[in-house]
């Protein structure tokens, strides 16, 4: 029975009613992200394992770059760069995905009545299995250099959740607002190149010059890239409080992102 | 024929607000500005007012008019797909399934694939959907294609896989949007069978077609919208007369003035 209320909910009642709504589409959530999997690799030659190769030669490429050719690498500069690359990876991944989803499954979104935010959650989950098996094979592929798996890797796991949450928020906002402006689309593929030089990806914060280093700790992925770089390359605990501020405001994009999808997701069909 | 409501509108509106939905470019904006400053009145655009119907469940309903009228918005408005902006509408059943040509499907999976995922869409589980499979395979008669992908497959042959799993998955209100048209004359009439046997089980069936043909022959009642409005509502063989004869007229009063 889908009869609509006629006692209008509080803002906040609604959120929760929508919340319970998408918990029970977690089939659908699931479905969708194994076959946009699937449709990944269906088309190429070596299939799932772009998987190993997509990181492998993004790292070949940095190395050869900073390493090799301006000679301003440290100490194992490849394990250095992919400790940071991979989950910054998911997060430009899971975004661009979700704006490109959104605006893809616009037709499906005609058809039948479903939470818009199966979409986004969908992608970003995908990425999610993704990223984990790339964090994986990070482990195993550190060995021949030296470096071996420490107990300290198990906090990527809580490093892994900061990150979802802040990509979340950033994902729902941006893919509810690419169909209203479908500039943003097209934008962002800068504007992640930027953020990426700007965050400490092929660098670390340490690096950057004193002066500097307050605007670049403003960056809500920069203590968490370097959380994932000290528990997994230098087997370091890193300090709490700088990153429970980091996921606070990871919590609080998510909060913002979300509402924004779901207050417009009702104009979404009109739109396509 | 039961009496049991299936989909009950009452003062329905919708409203494109045209701001939003139009594709503009910050040139245009600019330009439209410039001309004139204070055109902010006429961004609405009501594409369904006041609408009022009742459907019963086992009925199989025809909505007839001119493109435009606002066929298919009543469809997605019945299918929850898009909300009221007044009145309501309101649907009894556990979900509708709205079909349009060129049905959501993931081009670059199998027909087979495109089944399963068509099925989360409408919350069955992978195992119903085992189980449903082999029927709707069968009756799409798309036998080995089934397993190429959706993006080699010709109109029709989209259609009838559309068809096939909505009318397999054993939908309270069936909604169909210009579907059968683009179907072969004998799939046409195999699929006009299963519509007449789902309004036998007591299901709801409301179609969009061009066919007046095909609505007399199927349908027990046709809903006339014009410009957003109901203009007439009864027995099917009544209300496509009097549109097919409107439709001449307005043909004839056009034909002196445009002749090609």
């Amino acid at each position: 029975m889908s009869e609509m209320a006629l006692t209008p909910e509080s803002a906040l009642a609604q959120q929760v009613r929508y919340v319970r709504e998408l918990a029970a589409e977690l089939p659908l959530i699931r479905y969708l992200a194994g076959s946009s999997l699937r449709v990944e690799s269906v088309n190429l030659w070596f299939g799932f394992l772009w998987w190993c190769l997509d990181p492998l030669l993004m790292m070949l490429v940095y190395t050869l770059v900073v390493s090799v050719i301006l000679g301003r690498g440290t100490p194992n500069y490849p394990l250095f760069v992919m400790s940071a690359m991979l989950p910054w990876n998911f997060f430009v991944r899971a975004t661009r995905n979700s704006i490109a989803d959104t605006r893809a499954k616009t037709r499906n979104m005609r058809q039948v009545a479903f939470p818009r935010a199966v979409v986004p959650l969908a992608a970003s989950l995908a990425e999610l299995v993704r990223a984990i098996a790339a964090l994986g094979l990070f482990l195993v592929f550190a060995i021949p250099f030296g470096v071996y798996p420490s107990p300290t890797a198990l906090l990527a796991l809580p490093l892994l959740a900061a990150l979802l949450v802040t990509t979340l928020g950033i994902a729902f906002f941006l893919s509810a607002f690419n169909l209203f402006v479908r500039d943003t689309e097209r934008a962002m593929g800068h504007v992640f190149r930027l953020w990426m030089f700007l965050a400490p990806v092929l660098y670390s914060t340490q690096q950057v010059p004193a002066r500097f280093r307050l605007v670049f700790e403003l960056n809500p992925f920069a203590e968490i890239l370097e959380g994932f770089r000290s528990v997994l390359f230098l087997h370091q605990v890193p300090a709490f409080w700088p990153l429970a501020a980091a996921t606070a405001g990871g919590l609080v994009a998510l909060v913002l992102g979300f509402t924004f999808f779901v207050s417009t997701e009702r104009a979404f069909a009109k739109l396509a | 024929m039961t009496t049991t409501p299936a989909i009950v509108a009452r003062g329905l509106g919708v409203r494109y607000n045209l701001r939003l939905t139009r594709r503009r470019t910050l040139r245009r904006f600019l330009a439209e500005a410039w001309r004139n400053p204070r055109s902010h009145s006429t961004s609405d655009f009501w594409a369904l007012r006041d609408v009022d119907f009742d459907i019963l469940s086992g009925e199989s309903v025809a909505i007839v008019g001119r493109n435009g009228s606002g066929k298919s918005t009543l469809l997605m408005a019945i299918a929850g797909v898009i909300a009221a902006d007044s009145g309501r509408i309101t649907t009894f059943g556990r979900r509708a399934t709205l079909l349009t040509i060129g049905a959501g499907f993931e081009p670059e999976l199998s027909g087979r694939e495109n089944i399963y995922l068509n099925g989360a869409y409408l919350r069955l589980r992978p195992r119903d959907i085992d189980r449903l499979l082999e029927p709707i395979i069968e009756f799409s008669e798309l036998g080995q294609f089934i397993d190429a992908p959706v993006k080699d497959y010709s109109t029709g042959m989209r259609a009838r896989l559309g068809f096939s799993i909505a009318a397999h998955t054993n939908p309270e209100i069936l909604l169909l949007d210009e579907v059968l048209s683009v179907g072969d004359t004998a799939f046409q009439e195999k699929s006009r069978k299963r519509l007449m046997e789902l309004t036998g089980q007591a299901q709801a069936v409301v179609v969009v077609s061009h066919s007046l043909d095909f609505i007399v022959k199927t349908c027990s009642r046709a809903l006339w919208l014009e410009r957003g409005e109901v203009l007439r509502f009864g027995p099917a063989d009544e209300v496509v007369d009097e549109y097919a004869s409107a439709a001449a007229a307005s043909n004839a009063a056009a034909a002196p003035e445009a002749p090609v």
